[in-house]
């Protein structure tokens, strides 16, 4: 379970969270909506502290840490238990693509290394990239770099998943295989906030929807209920603001 | 004597100079590797801000660069025996060393090296610096410790940025061992002097002296070429 609990983060003057409070239950896909500046991936990157959140607490399952008064262990503690796909990707550029899946199973998890390689390319090939392995980040595409981002933060079996628009860069066919592999790691009983500009993907993976926009939450229900019925204005035009380019067909 | 230059003497006198080359060679490496140890050592206080230990960096880096080499050179020849004899007469255990025991090479290799980390601190500095953001917060997120996300991430990184400047360092301090026969130490420019002057053909051997340093410069700088490319190959989008 991820429970957030006014969760503010300040850039200087400029408040970007003004008290999220969120929950997700393990097994539960939640998906982040919202126009772009609106604070969600500052919202992810404060649950792993990646950014030091001003003011709130982060539970993820038992670990219960106070924002402001985190310790060394508290953070150390958030990201062990969290992956984390990044909206720049960020794959480690001296790294394959392999390597890039197997050092935190080697290096953090102290798997063995013939057995990090089977885990890497095991889910190297959920992602379709089995082909590439040996391929350093400058010379895979921007769809690529973003599976094999994918692929390592799911290699990770983290208990918390935080996804930054993990789709962005896919064509259609590969949204399809790559939610088809998200949604197995749900299924395995994991939490998971996807933030998504792509209506059509949250609404075919996710199983409650939380609607974000200046900072604070506009509203927040099951996906069917906001899909069909949003209460707000807010989520109302910002969903009418998308015109579907496409239904995904799963 | 009467010719301007004596070729033939010059020629003459380049293996014997030359002989001296791995003095130079041990001089500047030592140097040079000891000088990346206390450099990465300060960038990476002054990287991560560790308190304190981060002021004497900062002066360190500070006096280092804004010294003459010369200087410091003497300052570790004189000063470091003084410091010496001032320890053997306060520590029993000190008691039966002799400066005398110290080869001036060492002295040589401890004032270029200080000398070195001073300058790459900073070209190190700016290379960690200059390692995308992005690198340090996927470290991060999948929980590699701050030794493992530098040997493994950011270091190697780093490096390669860092390497043009590198190889300028490791070229600089070939011929700043030139100053090491100031305290005795017979490198090439050592030898050079003393058979000009036992010759009395000094600029003959200048400037076989200096045919010797470019050359050992040229190599060098061929041989960072090759590094570069090697340690470059994942920066690069196409395969050769
Ligand atoms: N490091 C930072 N320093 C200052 N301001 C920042 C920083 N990071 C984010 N912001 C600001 O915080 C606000 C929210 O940014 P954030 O990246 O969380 O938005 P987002 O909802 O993810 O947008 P998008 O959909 O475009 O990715 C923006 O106004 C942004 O300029
Ligand atoms: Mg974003």
């Amino acid at each position: 379970m991820i429970r957030l609990t006014g969760l503010r983060k300040n850039f200087g003057k400029l408040e970007v969270l003004k008290g999220i409070d969120l929950e997700v239950e393990n097994g539960e896909v939640l998906a982040l909506l919202g126009p772009s500046g609106s604070g969600k991936s500052t919202l992810l990157r404060c649950i792993n502290y990646l950014e030091h959140p001003t003011g709130g607490t982060i539970e993820l399952g038992d670990l219960r840490v106070d924002a402001v008064a985190a310790s060394k262990a508290d953070i150390r503690a958030l990201r062990a238990s969290t992956a984390m796909v990044f909206q720049q990707y960020n794959l480690f550029k001296n790294r394959t693509a392999l390597e890039n899946v197997t050092i935190g199973l080697t290096a953090v998890r102290g798997i063995e290394k013939r057995r990090a390689r089977e885990i890497a390319e095991h889910y190297l090939s959920k992602v379709g990239m089995s082909h590439k392995l040996d391929s350093y980040p400058r010379r895979l595409s921007g769809g690529e770099q973003q599976r094999v981002a994918i692929a390592r933060a799911l290699a990770l079996g983290p208990q918390f998943l935080l996804l930054d628009e993990p789709t962005s860069a896919l064509d259609r066919e590969l949204v399809a295989e790559v939610l088809e592999t998200i949604r197995a790691v749900a299924e395995e009983g994991n939490a998971m906030i996807l933030v998504t500009h792509e209506l059509g993907f949250a609404r075919e993976v996710a199983h409650r929807v939380v609607l974000m926009d200046k900072g604070v939450v506009v509203e927040e229900g099951p996906t069917a209920e906001i899909f069909t019925n949003p209460k707000e204005e807010r989520t109302v035009k910002f969903l009418g603001s998308f015109v579907r380019p496409f239904v995904y067909a799963i | 004597m009467n010719q301007f230059i004596d070729v033939g003497y010059m020629l003459k006198s380049i293996p014997s100079i030359a002989s001296y080359l791995p003095v130079t060679f041990w001089l500047a490496v030592a140097s040079m590797a000891f000088g990346l140890a206390i450099g990465l050592g300060a960038a990476l206080v002054r990287v991560y801000r560790t308190p304190v230990v981060r002021q004497v960096a900062l002066v360190y880096i500070s006096f280092i660069r804004g010294t003459p080499l010369l200087v410091q050179l003497y300052l570790v020849y004189y000063g470091l025996p003084k410091l010496i004899n001032l320890a053997s007469r306060r520590w029993t255990f000190m008691a039966g060393f002799s400066v005398n025991m110290i080869p001036p090479e060492l002295f040589a290799v401890l004032a270029f090296s200080l000398n070195m980390g001073g300058y790459l601190a900073e070209t190190l500095r700016a290379a960690i610096e200059a390692v995308d953001r992005g690198q340090f917060e996927a470290a991060n997120s999948i929980g590699l410790s701050r030794t493992a996300t530098l040997r493994l991430v950011v270091l190697p990184q780093a490096a390669l940025i860092a390497l043009p400047n590198l190889g300028n360092a490791l070229i600089g301090m070939v011929k700043d061992t030139s100053l090491a026969f100031m305290i005795m130490v017979i490198e090439i420019m050592g030898q050079a002097k003393i058979i000009g002057a036992r010759g009395l053909r000094i600029f003959e051997v200048y400037i076989a002296v200096s045919l010797i340093y470019w050359a050992t410069c040229i190599v060098l700088e061929q041989g960072f070429r090759l590094l570069e490319k090697r340690l470059g190959a994942f920066e690069r989008r196409v395969a050769e």
